[in-house]
C-alpha cells in the first residue's frame, strides 16, 4: 500500500488525487524599461534579451507554448504578446512580456521542488539581465502584490470533499491567518468551478523565499490532510450526500444535450473523486483524471450563439456516449443506508 | 485650518506673502502680509507674530490662516454652510491632486494605477511611494525586503550595510537612519522558522 494511501472502512483515499501540482512563479523586470502593460514597443528587445540569456545558460531552451503548464495549473494562458520559452533540463516555463518582463514558473509535485527549479533558471537569467531592484523593497514588479521576492508559490488542490461537507470557508479563514490565499476558479458563472483551489502565498515582501516556500508546503499538506479526512467522513458519515452528488453528476453527464467546458469540469469533479476512491465501474481513475485535466476551460467564448451551441452540443454527445456505461459499482451501492 | 490661494506680498505685490505684521492703532488691528524679502528690508520693529501666521518655509506656500468666530452661541447657519462648502472644495482639490500624481519616468498617473492595479515602470515605485507605502503596510508582512538580491542569495544585508557606511561617510543621517531601520527589520525575530 502506498504511504499516501489511506484506507478506512470503505474508503480508499489517495493524497495524490487531491494534490494536482505545485508551482513557483518568480517575477522580474529588467532595469531601464517600462513595464509591459505600459509600453509594448520594447517587447521584442526584451524577448530577445531573455531568449539570448536562456540560450547561453539552458541550451535546450526554445520558444514554445505554455499549454501543458497552464493545464496542469488550471491557469489562464499568458496574455497576448507574451513570448514563452520551455526547456528540457528543468520543469520550467519562462514567459517574457506578460504582466512583468520575465516570469519564471517552475512546476513540480511539491512547492520546494518547483521553487528549486524556478530559482535555478532565474539565477541563470540574472547573470545576463539586470533586474530592477531596490534594497528596501526588493525586486520591483508591475503589481504591488508581487513586490519584494516576486515569488508566488503554491499548490493546486482538488478539494471536492471539503466543499461537499461545507468546510471550505473555515479552511479559507485558516489560510488567511497563515498569510496564504485560496484562489478558486469562477468560470461561466459557476462559483468555485470544479472545486479546484490554488493555495498560494498572500505576501511577497518582508519574508524570504525559503520561509514562503516552507509555509506554502505546510499549508498544502494541511489541506490535503483535511481533504482526505473529509472524503473518509463523506463515505462513512454522510453517504447520502456523497452518493447524491456523484449520481446527480452522472445523470447529467449521461443525458445533457449541451455542455460547456466549465460546466463539464464542475460535473466531473465529484466523478473524479468517486473514480479515484474506486466507486465507479466503466471508468478508471486515470481516465477520469485525464478527462478532468484536459478540458479547454480557458478557450475564448464563441461569440456566435449558434456556433457555441453546436460546440457544446457536440461535446455533450461525446460525453453522453462515454458515460453511457459508467455506473456506481457494488461498493458504492453498499454505502447507501 | 483652511488654505486659500497664495496671497501676494502687500508691499512688492510679486512674491507670495509669508509673514504677517499686526499693529494695534486707535483700538484697531492693522495687518500687513509681506514676503520674506520685504519683511527683512523693512526696518520697522517686528510686531508680535501670531503662531497661526508663521511662514511655512517653501516659496509658494501659503500662510496658515486661522478663522475664529467670536461671540456667544453657534455661528449663523450660512457661515457654517460656507465653511463646510469651502472645506469640501479644498478636499476635492486635494483628491484631484492625488489622482494627477504622475511618474515622471513613464507618465503613468496614480489614477491609472488605482484603476488597473499595475505600475508603469520601476520609477513608479519612487514616484508613488507615499501612496504605495500604506498599501504595502496593510497587505504585506513587513515593508522591508528580506529575501534575495540580484547578485545572489543573502547579499541584501551586505548591500544595505555598504549603503549605510556610505551614508555615514557622506553625513546623510536621514538616509542612514532609514538604512539602519531596514537592518533592524532584517534582525527582527521571525514568527516562523526561515531557512
Amino acid at each position: 500500500m502506498s504511504p499516501s494511501r489511506r484506507r478506512r472502512g470503505y474508503a480508499d483515499v489517495f493524497e495524490e488525487d487531491v494534490r494536482i501540482s505545485s508551482f513557483a512563479r518568480i517575477s522580474r523586470n529588467i532595469s531601464g524599461y517600462k513595464f509591459p502593460g505600459r509600453d509594448s514597443s520594447s517587447a521584442d528587445a526584451i524577448a530577445a534579451a531573455v531568449g539570448e540569456a536562456l540560450e547561453r545558460e539552458m541550451p535546450s531552451a526554445k520558444e514554445g507554448r505554455a499549454d501543458t503548464a497552464c493545464r496542469s495549473l488550471f491557469s489562464a494562458p499568458p496574455p497576448k504578446g507574451t513570448t514563452v520559452f520551455t526547456m528540457r533540463e528543468e520543469p520550467v516555463v519562462v514567459a517574457a512580456n506578460g504582466t512583468d518582463h520575465v516570469a519564471v514558473c517552475g512546476i513540480a509535485d511539491t512547492p520546494q521542488k518547483a521553487y528549486r527549479a524556478a530559482e535555478k533558471v532565474e539565477e541563470a537569467l540574472g547573470k545576463h539581465l539586470s533586474f530592477a531592484w531596490r534594497p528596501d523593497i526588493g525586486f520591483l514588479t508591475a503589481s504591488p502584490s508581487d513586490v519584494g521576492t516576486g515569488l508566488k508559490v503554491g499548490t493546486v488542490l482538488h478539494l471536492e470533499g471539503l466543499s461537499l461537507i461545507g468546510e471550505m470557508e473555515p479552511c479559507i479563514r485558516g489560510l488567511d491567518a497563515m498569510r496564504m490565499r485560496a484562489e478558486s476558479l469562477d468560470l461561466a458563472g459557476i462559483r468555485q468551478t470544479g472545486h479546484i483551489f490554488r493555495i498560494v502565498n498572500a505576501v511577497t515582501l518582508g519574508e524570504d523565499e525559503q520561509t514562503l516556500v516552507a509555509r506554502s508546503a505546510r499549508a498544502a499538506d494541511a489541506l490535503v490532510e483535511q481533504e482526505t479526512n473529509a472524503r473518509i467522513r463523506l463515505v462513512e458519515e454522510l453517504p447520502r450526500v456523497f452518493s447524491d452528488s456523484v449520481c446527480r453528476a452522472l445523470a447529467i453527464l449521461k443525458s445533457a444535450r449541451l455542455l460547456s467546458a466549465a460546466e463539464l469540469l464542475d460535473l466531473l469533479s465529484p466523478v473524479r473523486m468517486a473514480a479515484s476512491m474506486g466507486f465507479l465501474s466503466g471508468m478508471t481513475a486515470d481516465e477520469a483524471d485525464r478527462m478532468f485535466m484536459s478540458l479547454p476551460i480557458f478557450a475564448p467564448d464563441e461569440p456566435d450563439a449558434d456556433k457555441r451551441d453546436a460546440v457544446d452540443g457536440k461535446r455533450a454527445d461525446e460525453i453522453n456516449r462515454r458515460f453511457a456505461r459508467v455506473v456506481p459499482n457494488n461498493r458504492f451501492i453498499d454505502l447507501m443506508p | 485650518m483652511i488654505y486659500y490661494q497664495p496671497m501676494k506680498c502687500e508691499i512688492c505685490h510679486k512674491n507670495d506673502a509669508e509673514t504677517v505684521f499686526r499693529r494695534e492703532e486707535d483700538g484697531k488691528t492693522h495687518e500687513l502680509y509681506v514676503c520674506r524679502e520685504c519683511a527683512a528690508r523693512e526696518s520697522r520693529p517686528r510686531p508680535q507674530a501670531q503662531r497661526g501666521a508663521r511662514a511655512r518655509g517653501k516659496s509658494g506656500s501659503r500662510p496658515d490662516v486661522s478663522v475664529t468666530i467670536s461671540g456667544s452661541g453657534n455661528p449663523p447657519p450660512f457661515i457654517e454652510a460656507l465653511l463646510s462648502a469651502t472645506a469640501d472644495l479644498v478636499n476635492h482639490i486635494a483628491e484631484e491632486e492625488d489622482c494627477d500624481l504622475t511618474c515622471r519616468k513613464c507618465g503613468t498617473k496614480w489614477s491609472e494605477v488605482e484603476e488597473k492595479g499595475l505600475l508603469g515602470c520601476p520609477g513608479c515605485w519612487g514616484a508613488f511611494a507615499k501612496k504605495l507605502g500604506p498599501r504595502l503596510q496593510a497587505e504585506q508582512r513587513r515593508v522591508a525586503h528580506t529575501g534575495k538580491s540580484p547578485s545572489g542569495a543573502s547579499q541584501s544585508r551586505k548591500h544595505i550595510e555598504r549603503q549605510l557606511q556610505d551614508a555615514i561617510r557622506k553625513e546623510d543621517y536621514k538616509e542612514a537612519a532609514k538604512l539602519r531601520d531596514m537592518l533592524n527589520a532584517l534582525d527582527a525575530p521571525k514568527e516562523e522558522g526561515g531557512k
